[in-house]
C-alpha cells in the first residue's frame, strides 16, 4: 500500500497562475493529471449539438416568416399534419374592416362577405379595434415591439382594396349537428325530390337544413338571384339593404328594450344636480318563488340558506357579463 | 398540480405545452411518436401509453379528475358549404339517379370552396429523428387516409382549450400554460374588462358595484363563445420577452462590484447635496449657473462618514480573509491583519464625538492600512484612495476672460436655433414632455448634420417603442424569447390583437376535413387511443 501523503486541497498560489487545470475545475485534486470531465450526458450533448446546428440555430433567433418544425412549411408539429398554423389577419386589413364597419357604415355581414372573413371575427376585430383607439386616446402604451415580433412570425392574409383576393376563410361554415352524425336508411320513392330539407327533417323533426342554419342566408339568396338571371351589382346591392335592414331591426330592437326597463325604473336626482341619486324599480315578492331561491328573486329570504360554500357545489363562474 | 419533477426529460420525455428548449429538441426529435402497432403491447397497453403521452401536453396542471369531469365524447365539426353550392343545388343531386344504378356525382360542397387549403410545401425535416422508418411501415400506411377524412380524434382535448389559462397560451400572451396560469392567479388577466368575475349571484334587481364583485381569478374559467380576455402588458413582455441573465453568480461579482461603487457613490452623492445647495444660492446673484462642477468642499464630519463606511468594509474583508484559507499567508501577513481587525473594530466601536478625537488611533490604521496594502487581496476592496486624490486635483478653478464669455454667449445662442430646427423637423413622434426635455438636451450638447438628425429622430423614436430600462423584469430592449418562432401560431377559434395584448374566444374548436383546430402535437392514432381510453369501454 503506497504511503498516504496529505496533499493541500487547494492549489498553491503560484500553481494557480500556470495550471489550465484550476480553470476549468477549480476544486480538482492537484495530483490529478487528467482533466475533469464536464458532467454532461450523451443525450444532452446531441440536444445542443441540434441546437446549435444550423436547423437549431434558425430556430433560435427571431425571423422576419414563419419557421416551423413540420416538415410541411406550416405545419409546426412534425408528428401531426393535421394541424396547421393558418393565417391571421395582418393589421392593415384590420384596420380596414375596422373602418368599413363604423366610418363608412357598413353592415358587418356584407363586410364579411365581402372580405371573406367570418361574420364573429369581424365583430371582434371591431371590438378589439375599438379597445386599441381607445387606448391611443388614452395615452396608454401599445405593446408596439411585441406585435410587431409577433405578426413577422405568423402568416398572415391581407386583403387589397379593389383587387382579387384569396378569401381568409370560409364565411358560411355550418356546425355539423350531433343528431346529423348517426347513419340513417330512409325508403324513399325514386321518383321523389329528396332535398336537403327533407333530409334534415329525417333526422329529426326539429333539425333545420343547412340553408336555415346558414350564418350569411341572405348571401345564399343573393346568389340564387344571380342564378336566375338578375345582373351580379344589382343583387349584391339588394343584399347589402338586406344585412343593414337586419342589423337595424336588431339595434331598433335592443333600443326598445333599453327604454323599457328605463321606464320601468324611478329615478331620483338630488336637488339642483344632474346625477341620479336613487333608482327604484318595482319589485314583486313571488319572484323569489316558492322556497325563495329563484333566480328571478331579489336579495336573500331569510331562511335560505347560502349554498356557496358547500362542498362540491362549483364556484367557477359560469360566464362574465 | 405541482410540477412534476423532471418536467423537461430528455431521457424519458414528454412534450409539454410551453416554449422551453427541451421541449422545443423534444417535439423536433419526434418524441411523441406512436410505436408501431403490430408490436406486442396489448391494446390496454398501447391505451395507457398513449394517454400517459397525451396527458403529458393537455393539460398536465389539471388532476385526472377534473379532466375526466371535462371529457366530452361529442367532438365537434363543421362544413363549408359555400352559399353558391346551396343556391345551386338543393340536395337532391346526391341522391339523384341511385335507385337506377347511376354512380355517384363528383359535384360536393368542397369543390365550390375558393378557401386556400393547407401548405404542401415540403422540406427537408429539422431533425433526423423525423424521418418515416421506410418501407412496410404500418403507422404511416395506416394514416395515409387520414387527409381526406374529418380528424375527429384529434379533438379529444378540445374541451380543454375552452380554458383560460389555456386560451391565453394560445394566445401567445405566456410562454407555457402553467405561466399563463400563474398570469391569470395573480390577477393579471380580465375577461370582458373584468378582472374577477363574480361567484356570488348579483341579484337582478342590484346593481354591480365594486364591493359587489368579489376578486377572484380562475384559471378554469372555461369561456364562453364571445368572450374578450386582455392580458396586462407587462406580463406578456415579461413572458414571452428574453430573460434577464441568470443570477447565479450573482453575489460574487455583486460583492466585488458594490464595495467599488459604494465608495464612489457616496462621495458623488455628497457631493452633488453641496454642489446643489450652493447652485441654489449662488443662482441668485449670478444669473448664470455654469456646467462646470463647483469646487466642493468636504467637511470633517463628512470625511468621517466616508471614512468610517471605508473603514467597515476594509475589516470585514479582512475578517474574510481571516476565516478563510490562511496556508497562503505568512505568518507576519497573519498578525498584520489581525491587528488591523482589531483596531477597526476599536474605532468603529466609538461614539461619534469620540471617532473625530480619535487621531491616535486614527494614525494607526492609517499605517497599517498602508502596510496591508502590499496584499493584493486586501488592495482590491480598496480602490477608493486613488480616485480620490485625482478628483481633487482635477476640480481645480479656472481664470475666464471677457473675450471667453462672449464666445460662449455666442455658441449657446447657436444651439437654441438649431434645437428649434430640429424640433420642427422630425420630433413629432415623441410626445412624453420627459423624452422632448432630454432630446433638447442631447441636441443642445453636440453638432449634427441633416442626416444625423434624421437618423437619431428615427433612434429616438425606436428607443420610445422599445426603451432601456433596468427596472423591467425581462432584457430591455425587448426581444422575443428564442425558439419562439417554432411555436408562434394562432388557432382560427381566437381573434387576437397583439398591440393591447387581448384576444376574443370566437367559437368552440372544431375539426374540418383533413384539418383540426386543436393544437396537438400527437399523430391521430396517438390521440385515438387515449380517445379510446377516456371512453371507457373495455
Amino acid at each position: 500500500m503506497p504511503p498516504r501523503v496529505r496533499v493541500p486541497s487547494v492549489p498553491l498560489a503560484g500553481l494557480d497562475a500556470t495550471s489550465s487545470l484550476s480553470k476549468t475545475a477549480p476544486f480538482a485534486r492537484t495530483f490529478s493529471t487528467t482533466p475533469c470531465r464536464e458532467k454532461m450526458s450523451k443525450s444532452r450533448q446531441r440536444m445542443y449539438e441540434w441546437l446549435k446546428s444550423q436547423s437549431g440555430s434558425s430556430l433560435a433567433e427571431a425571423p422576419n416568416s414563419p419557421n416551423y418544425l413540420g416538415p410541411f412549411q406550416d405545419q409546426p408539429f412534425p408528428l401531426n399534419p393535421l394541424f396547421r398554423s393558418q393565417p391571421v389577419l395582418d393589421d392593415t386589413t384590420r384596420e380596414l374592416i375596422w373602418e368599413k364597419v363604423t366610418v363608412r357604415g357598413d353592415s358587418i355581414k356584407a363586410v364579411s362577405a365581402e372580405m371573406g372573413v367570418d361574420v364573429r371575427r369581424v365583430a371582434a376585430v371591431v371590438r378589439l379595434k375599438e379597445v386599441e383607439r381607445q387606448w391611443v386616446t388614452d395615452g396608454k402604451k401599445l405593446a408596439t415591439p411585441y406585435a410587431k415580433a409577433v405578426m413577422k412570425m405568423l402568416p398572415k392574409t391581407s386583403y387589397r382594396e379593389g383587387e382579387e383576393n384569396e378569401p381568409h376563410e370560409p364565411v358560411n361554415e355550418v356546425q355539423v349537428h350531433n343528431l346529423t352524425m348517426q347513419q340513417l336508411f330512409v325508403p324513399v320513392s325514386e321518383s321523389r325530390h329528396f332535398t336537403r330539407e327533407d333530409a334534415a327533417t329525417a333526422f329529426h323533426d326539429k333539425v333545420l337544413s343547412a340553408d336555415v342554419r346558414s350564418p350569411q342566408p341572405q348571401l345564399i339568396t343573393m346568389e340564387r338571384e344571380i342564378l336566375k338571371g338578375s345582373s351580379r351589382a344589382e343583387s349584391l346591392e339588394k343584399f347589402k339593404e338586406a344585412t343593414q335592414a337586419e342589423e337595424e331591426a336588431v339595434a331598433a330592437k335592443l333600443e326598445k328594450q333599453r327604454l323599457w326597463e328605463k321606464k320601468q325604473t324611478r329615478r331620483v336626482f338630488k336637488k339642483g344636480e344632474t346625477r341620479v341619486q336613487f333608482r327604484f324599480k318595482a319589485i314583486n315578492v313571488d319572484d323569489a318563488g316558492r322556497d325563495g331561491r329563484s333566480r328571478n328573486g331579489t336579495g336573500w329570504r331569510y331562511g335560505a340558506p347560502f349554498e356557496d360554500r358547500k362542498r362540491g357545489l362549483v364556484k367557477i363562474p359560469t360566464s362574465v357579463p | 398540480m405541482r410540477k412534476p419533477w423532471r418536467f423537461y426529460s430528455l431521457s424519458r420525455p414528454k412534450l409539454r405545452q410551453s416554449w422551453n428548449k427541451f421541449n422545443l429538441y423534444n417535439i423536433a426529435r419526434a418524441a411523441g411518436r406512436e410505436p408501431l402497432v403490430n408490436g406486442r403491447a396489448t391494446f390496454f397497453q398501447q391505451k395507457w401509453a398513449a394517454k400517459a403521452k397525451t396527458r403529458g401536453y393537455h393539460g398536465e396542471h389539471i388532476s385526472e379528475k377534473k379532466w375526466v369531469r371535462l371529457f366530452s365524447r361529442r367532438l365537434l365539426s363543421a362544413v363549408d358549404l359555400p352559399p353558391e353550392y346551396l343556391a345551386a343545388n338543393d340536395g337532391s343531386e346526391q341522391a339523384a339517379g341511385r335507385g337506377s344504378g347511376l354512380s355517384t356525382s363528383n359535384l360536393t360542397a368542397e369543390s365550390y370552396s375558393r378557401v386556400p387549403g393547407p401548405s404542401k410545401n415540403q422540406r427537408n425535416p429539422t431533425h433526423p429523428g423525423q424521418r418515416k422508418s421506410g418501407f412496410g411501415d404500418v403507422n404511416s400506411m395506416l394514416s395515409e387516409h387520414f387527409q381526406d377524412m374529418t380528424p375527429y380524434m384529434q379533438m379529444t382535448f378540445a374541451p380543454l382549450e375552452r380554458r383560460l389559462d389555456t386560451a391565453v397560451f394560445r394566445a401567445l400572451f405566456a410562454s407555457s400554460v402553467r405561466q399563463a396560469r400563474q398570469f391569470v392567479i395573480h390577477g393579471a388577466v380580465k375577461v370582458n374588462g373584468k378582472k374577477a368575475s363574480s361567484p356570488r349571484k348579483i341579484p337582478a334587481g342590484d346593481v354591480e358595484t365594486p364591493a359587489n364583485v368579489v376578486q377572484m381569478v380562475h384559471p378554469s374559467y372555461a369561456l364562453n363563445p364571445g368572450d374578450m380576455f386582455q392580458v396586462e402588458i407587462e406580463k406578456v413582455l415579461y413572458g414571452t420577452g428574453e430573460q434577464k441573465p441568470q443570477k447565479a453568480d450573482a453575489p460574487l461579482r455583486q460583492s466585488i462590484k458594490s464595495r467599488k461603487k459604494l465608495e464612489d457613490d457616496a462621495v458623488d452623492r455628497l457631493k452633488s447635496k453641496k454642489a446643489g445647495a450652493k447652485t441654489t444660492e449662488g443662482e441668485a446673484a449670478e444669473g448664470d449657473a455654469e456646467g462646470e462642477a463647483a469646487e466642493v468642499e468636504l467637511t470633517a464630519e463628512d470625511e468621517i462618514y466616508l471614512q468610517t463606511g471605508r473603514l467597515r468594509r476594509l475589516r470585514r474583508s479582512a475578517r474574510e480573509i481571516l476565516q478563510g484559507d490562511l496556508r497562503n499567508l505568512s505568518a507576519k501577513q497573519k498578525k498584520e491583519l489581525r491587528l488591523f481587525r482589531d483596531s477597526a473594530q476599536r474605532f468603529l466601536s466609538l461614539p461619534e464625538e469620540g471617532k473625530m478625537n480619535a487621531d491616535e488611533l486614527v494614525s494607526q490604521l492609517q499605517s497599517q492600512i498602508g502596510q496591508l496594502q502590499s496584499m493584493p487581496v486586501f488592495k482590491k476592496a480598496d480602490p477608493a484612495p486613488q480616485t480620490e486624490a485625482s478628483e481633487t486635483e482635477a476640480g481645480e478653478p479656472k481664470e475666464e476672460t471677457a473675450e471667453d464669455k462672449q464666445k460662449r454667449e455666442e455658441r449657446r445662442e447657436k444651439k437654441k436655433q438649431f434645437q428649434k430646427r430640429v424640433l420642427e423637423k422630425g420630433l413629432e413622434g415623441l410626445k412624453s414632455e420627459k423624452d422632448r426635455v432630454w432630446a433638447h438636451n442631447i441636441m443642445s450638447t453636440t453638432e449634427f448634420s441633416n442626416e444625423e438628425i434624421r437618423r437619431l429622430a428615427n433612434i429616438l423614436k425606436k428607443d420610445e417603442e422599445n426603451p432601456i430600462d433596468e427596472s423591467k423584469s425581462y432584457l430591455t430592449p425587448w426581444r422575443p424569447r428564442p425558439f419562439m418562432s417554432a411555436f408562434a401560431f394562432v388557432p382560427r377559434y381566437l381573434e387576437v390583437n397583439p398591440n393591447i395584448c387581448a384576444a376574443v374566444y370566437l367559437r368552440h374548436p372544431v375539426a374540418r376535413k383533413g384539418m383540426a383546430e386543436v393544437p396537438t402535437p400527437f399523430g391521430y392514432l396517438t390521440n385515438q387511443l387515449a380517445h379510446n381510453w377516456y371512453l371507457e369501454r373495455g
